[in-house]
């Protein structure tokens, strides 16, 4: 009886946690995702249209490139197609995942950000703000009544939040806008999206246009080279997140686009979001490339170790060729600015004769 | 039962059941073997039986086969497959016999391998392991396997030193220091999963149970404890058929009651603690293996043992190959696994027998 409670509740938190896992490392995109029909291939091409064009024509007036706009009222659709207003440009601003963070603090915004999440560790600044709870499924873990004492503006939640967490803010603390941004996608065009989205409604659109210019020039770099690649040369690559037991990136992820952008073939591509693997399955796809997350913050390295030194996967080629790398997760998992860190780095790994 | 046949039974002791239906275990014991090999040889990556049995057969003394297969096909076999499903059997074996041991031990068809303690002091042992920010490696035991066995180890020590009353050990003093220290442990546990950020994962993943990196070290370890583990409680369970009736009256027939209750109790959670250091707490194996071979075999503890062993393997190697082939190359957490297959089956071996059974 005990053994069955037991389990029962491993298996609830096993779900917890996975979801969690799929949210960090960028899980199959949900089918609220407007972008969602485009390739991962496909989003990487070069930007010949505006980002607006898989996105449903928001109602807002589309100014900010040019100046900030003055205080009006705007209407905006936010990723989960949900239809908020928001009243002139928002002082304070709550972020309730690590992306949403990266991203405000890249348009300037680090001193209207009153509070983010345990797991905001980049950049340091942030670090330093109010703790407002962790960043999971349930609203166990975001303390509602810390975010309704600083009275906020503009709340950036998440899928994740949409079930218990947003339906809360919105009855508790009516006056802020609650925009969700997703973080399970495999599109970058998604993310590109969410930065517009959130430079428009703080007034920081010029910003999130530099940033935006740079981004895709800059991955555009690389995917006009990769895209000239035959599937022979492409090195196959094993990406695992965990290794006791092994959960593998799999297809319909950030990491699985990351790794095609760059020129490689995801080993697990045939499976979905972060599936737990096996050894077996590993040496026999053989990967010529692996790599092991690597949590720089907290100094977790087992997956990267285990790759690096397990024994039985000392016959594979990415051993015997020495291409074992660690991924930084925050790069990696994240889908914010620092991606583009992501790409150009794996780019090297997987095609040093290419990106010098 | 009376105490006349209850001296009946004793004086039998060293014939009964072995005599009777040795080739119940001789058939048993093949098909353990059987499901070793099968297991071995299914996969996410398939090998041809043929393949496999080589591999195997190589592996063995005076036996030598020219290897006709790669290198990567050896060590998915032999350095792989083979280990976890030893490993498994291992876990499976001891798991089932240890909560054999502890429903004859407490009369009580509820209890389990984790009753007083060991799942919960293994669970904190590794989570402190998880945290702590070294590594290290100790004869076979890494630092999370080491800290789980001595957590494990010191949570059934605490509970048995604070059940002892006098010179006896009460069973329902016994159990209930278990519940109530298990309850403060894993009260901790959920604690430090909660504040541990990052290496929640780990900690979640260790907890749930996995057979997926067993390996050669890991059976070495375990194996040991396991044999000496099953060897005491098979010589020794026995005395629980008089243990059933009643302590005293054992007591009366010249059993040193409170001598057999702790042999019996550190040699079942020295393997428990022996299997949840490496494999992680999984569930339901203890609490229905046993109580399925009872329906099938009858509730002599001189045959309930060691088929509770053999059964136990079997189930256990049986439900890590459905783990890892269903979905594959995706596995299914064991635990999962052991529920879905295990409480259906007992539920039905239950309402077939439609008579107490303890």
């Amino acid at each position: 009886m005990k053994s069955i409670i037991k389990s029962t509740g491993v298996i609830i938190l096993l779900s917890i946690i996975v979801l969690s896992l799929l949210t960090s490392c960028g899980g199959p995109s949900e089918t609220t995702t407007p972008a969602e029909t485009t390739t991962p291939a496909q989003t990487t091409k070069p930007p010949t249209t505006p980002v607006q064009t898989t996105t449903p024509p928001t109602t807002a007036p589309t100014t900010p490139t040019t100046t900030t706009p003055a205080p009006t009222t705007i209407e905006i659709t936010d990723q989960a197609d949900r239809t908020v207003t928001l009243e002139g440009i928002p002082e304070t601003i709550i972020s309730l995942s690590p992306s949403n963070t990266e991203i405000l603090f890249a348009l300037g915004l680090g001193d209207k950000v009153a509070a983010v999440t345990q797991y905001c560790t980049y950049p340091a600044e942030a670090q330093e703000k109010t703790k407002i709870g962790g960043f999971s499924p349930t609203d166990i873990d975001v303390s509602i009544e810390q975010i309704v004492a600083l009275d906020p503006d503009l709340i950036l939640a998440t899928e994740t939040h949409l079930a218990e967490v947003v339906p809360k803010l919105e009855q508790l603390v009516p006056e802020a806008t609650v925009l969700v941004i997703l973080t399970q996608t495999e599109s970058f065009e998604v993310i590109f999206e969410a930065i517009e989205m959130i430079g428009k409604c703080t007034g920081a659109g010029d910003r999130a246009d530099q940033i935006l210019t740079d981004m895709k020039a800059r991955i555009k770099a690389i995917t006009d080279v990769t895209d000239q690649l035959q599937e022979s040369e492409k090195p196959k690559v094993l990406y695992i997140v965990w290794n006791d037991p092994i959960f593998a990136i799999g297809g319909g992820t950030l990491g699985n686009t990351l790794i095609e952008a760059a020129g490689g073939i995801n080993i697990f591509a045939d499976t979905e979001g972060a599936p737990m693997t096996d050894l077996e399955t590993i040496i026999y796809r053989n990967p010529d490339v692996m790599l092991g997350s690597l949590n720089v913050g907290t100094g977790m390295d087992m997956a990267y170790q285990f790759i690096l030194n397990d024994e039985r996967l000392a016959g594979v080629n990415a051993r015997l060729n020495n291409q074992v790398y660690g991924a930084n997760d925050d790069w990696y998992g994240r889908p914010g600015p620092r991606l583009v860190l992501a790409l150009e780095e794996l780019a090297k790994w997987l095609h040093p004769e290419l990106f010098p | 039962m009376s105490v006349k046949e209850l001296q009946d039974i004793t004086a039998e002791l060293p014939k009964g059941f072995l005599r009777q239906r040795w080739h119940v275990y001789v058939i048993i014991l093949v098909i353990v073997l059987l499901v070793l090999v099968l297991a071995t040889s299914i996969g996410s990556v398939s090998v041809p039986f043929s393949t496999t049995f080589s591999i195997l057969a190589d592996k063995l003394p005076f036996v030598d086969i020219t290897p006709s297969w790669s290198v990567n096909t050896e060590t998915i076999i032999f350095d792989i497959r083979l280990p976890r499903v030893l490993m498994a059997g291992l876990v499976g074996a001891a798991l089932a016999i240890a909560g054999a041991t502890y429903q004859g031990l407490f009369r009580n068809p509820l209890a389990d391998p984790y009753l007083i303690g060991v799942a919960q002091g293994a669970s904190l042992g590794a989570v402190i392991g998880f945290l702590l920010p070294v590594s290290w490696n100790l004869a076979g035991f890494g630092l999370v396997p080491l800290l789980a066995f001595a957590g494990a180890l010191l949570a059934t020590t605490t509970v048995y030193l604070l059940a002892r009353v006098g010179k006896t050990l009460p069973m329902t003093t016994l159990i209930l220091a278990g519940v109530a220290l298990s309850a403060l442990l894993s009260s901790i546990v959920s604690y430090l999963v909660i504040s541990s950020g990052e290496s929640m994962k780990a900690i979640v993943f260790w907890l749930m149970g996995s057979f997926a990196l067993s390996d050669w070290s890991e059976v070495g370890v375990v194996l040991p404890y396991v044999a000496v583990g099953v060897i005491v409680i098979i010589l020794f369970g026995r005395m629980l058929n008089v243990m059933q009736l009643d302590e005293e009256q054992a007591q009366q027939l010249g059993v040193n009651v409170e001598r057999l209750k702790i042999i019996l109790l550190a040699a079942a959670t020295l393997i428990t603690a022996a299997s949840v250091s490496f494999v992680g707490t999984i569930g339901f194996v203890g609490i229905i293996i046993p109580h399925a071979v009872r329906l099938v075999w009858g509730s002599d503890h001189r045959s309930l043992l060691p088929l509770a062993v053999l059964i136990g393997a079997i189930f256990m190697i049986l439900a890590d190959l459905i783990a890892r082939t269903v979905l594959a190359p995706t596995e299914i957490p064991i635990g999962v696994i052991t529920a879905i297959c295990g409480a259906p089956f007992f539920l039905y071996l239950l309402r077939r027998r439609k008579k107490a059974i303890f």
